[in-house]
């Protein structure tokens, strides 16, 4: 089972936060590479955690956003639709008018 | 068969015509109601995703600053009094004024007395340090690519709803009805036969009811649009909820230990923080701050402050997230209530909003905090 990301989390706060102060306590320079080690995993372990739940969820973001841009079209289509009903109805209006007064002349 | 004497006909389709029109009117005034609602729901549903939106930037903000924050890390580490731990100096006597090394010299902010370094260590093939390197630097570019890809769909889903609350704010139904009658009076101008003049108003008052009872059904199945959409956001929000604090937590931790190697090198003037603290008591500040002795006391006493406005940074971190996920969940429920016919209440949705709207808040005034620290 892998890690989980708290645990990773931990582990890369603890590291970045006290990274010169246990540097700073190496004697030797093994001891150096051991700290160094450790640091540079826990940045790896933390980019491809985070890495790894973005990438899973990518492809569902880009689609949803798609389909809210089509959805968004689509009603304000119809908000045009009923705009347009009102339009014809007050040009049919107009010609009834029209046609009264010509029939009128 | 028996037919049934005309006064009862009359009566039974009287009585049916009563009932059809109280439940035409009963249903039209249900409408009128449903409509007021849906406008507050998407009105809700505009706040909620809004603040999504400006949660996905505020990631990726953070996400840039923390690799800014990380380049100047790297550089300040160079610095071997960096990796000098204030808070646990090392003894009197392996420390001394001979042990500092050449092209280490600090600037001397405080005062030009003889400091205390650790003791040099022998010569290695390269300044240990921690390192950052292309692959973590494209991780990050992916990153920030990802959160703006999420602050996209939330726009999107903030534009939907501005749309959804514009339409059902209108009343087409009105437009229609008005335009009818107009139209009926033309028509019964032109065409004069009897008894239509009083059935224009009926005719447009129906065509009306039918735009209205049209609108009705398409807010319902676009408000059942918002919910698909928002079951999806949900999904992926609650998957990612744990990275969205851990990009906020790292650059609080980011920020932190930059500040802390900026308060070691003495680069920053750290007094300022407390400047004012005795003024209110009649006190002020003696000059002890000069005092060598006493230097690595407040520098770790300062570093102690900024560690635990780092915990608190990391608590808000994870406030926010939580907060904005119970907003999402429970506009979701209201969605549900209005198609269910329930009486919907936003109360409860307003307050996971305001909780995570204040933590946010939190989060970027802490920042600015920090940035003028800095």
């Amino acid at each position: 089972m892998s890690e989980s990301l708290e645990a990773i989390d931990e582990r890369y706060f603890y590291l970045k936060l006290h990274y010169n102060e246990m540097m700073g306590k190496c004697q030797t320079a093994a001891q150096e590479e051991v700290v160094d080690t450790q640091f540079t995993k826990s940045v790896k372990d933390h980019d491809d955690a985070l890495n790894k739940i973005f990438k899973e969820n990518a492809a569902a973001v880009v689609q949803l956003r798609n389909d809210l841009i089509a959805n968004t079209g689509a009603l304000k289509q119809q908000m045009e639709n009923d705009n347009q009903i009102v339009t014809i109805l007050n040009t049919l209006t107009a010609g009834g008018e029209l046609a009264k007064d010509l029939l009128d002349t | 068969m028996r037919r049934l004497p005309l006064f009862s006909i009359r009566a039974l389709s009287l009585k049916r015509a009563f009932t059809c029109l109280l439940l035409i009117f009963s249903f039209m005034a249900q409408l009128g109601c449903d409509r007021q609602q849906a406008v507050s729901l998407a009105g809700v549903g505009v706040e909620t995703s809004t603040t999504l939106f400006t949660f996905y930037e505020t990631l990726a903000q953070h996400t840039n600053e923390t690799r800014e924050m990380e380049v100047m890390w790297v550089a300040l580490s160079k610095e071997e009094s960096a990796r000098h731990d204030p808070c646990n100096p090392p003894e009197p006597q392996q420390a001394s004024n001979a042990n500092h090394r050449e092209g280490n010299a600090i600037p001397a902010t405080l005062s030009t007395a003889p400091r205390t370094y650790p003791p040099p260590r022998p010569a290695r093939q390269r300044p240990r340090g921690p390192d950052f390197g292309p692959a973590h630097q494209k991780e990050m570019t992916d990153r920030v690519a990802a959160l703006r890809s999420r602050a996209s769909m939330a726009r999107q889903l903030s534009n939907f709803l501005t749309v959804l609350k514009t339409y059902s704010e209108s009343d087409p139904g009105a437009k229609v009805e008005e335009a009818a009658n107009k139209l009926g009076g033309a028509v019964a101008s032109l065409v004069p036969i009897p008894g239509i003049v009083s059935v224009i108003p009926l005719l447009s008052g129906f065509a009306g009811d039918l735009k209205r009872w049209q609108q009705h059904k398409n807010i319902k199945e676009q408000l059942r649009v918002v919910q698909a959409g928002l079951s999806k956001v949900r999904e992926f929000y609650a998957k990612e909820a744990g990275a969205y604090t851990s990009i906020l937590q790292d650059n609080s931790v980011s920020a932190t230990m930059v500040l802390q190697e900026l308060i070691k090198l003495e680069l920053v003037t750290t007094w300022t923080v407390f400047k004012k603290l005795p003024e209110p008591y009649g006190m002020q500040w003696a000059e002890v701050a000069d005092d060598p002795e006493k230097r690595d006391e407040f520098k770790c006493a300062f570093i102690k402050l900024i560690r635990l406005r780092n915990d608190r940074f990391m608590a808000n971190a994870k406030s926010a997230t939580d907060n904005l996920q119970d907003a999402l969940n429970d506009f979701d429920s209201k969605i549900t209530d209005f198609l269910n016919k329930k009486t919907v209440s936003w109360e409860s949705t307003q307050a996971a909003l305001g909780r995570a709207k204040f933590y946010l808040k939190e989060i970027n005034n802490m920042r600015s905090e920090k940035e003028s620290d800095e």
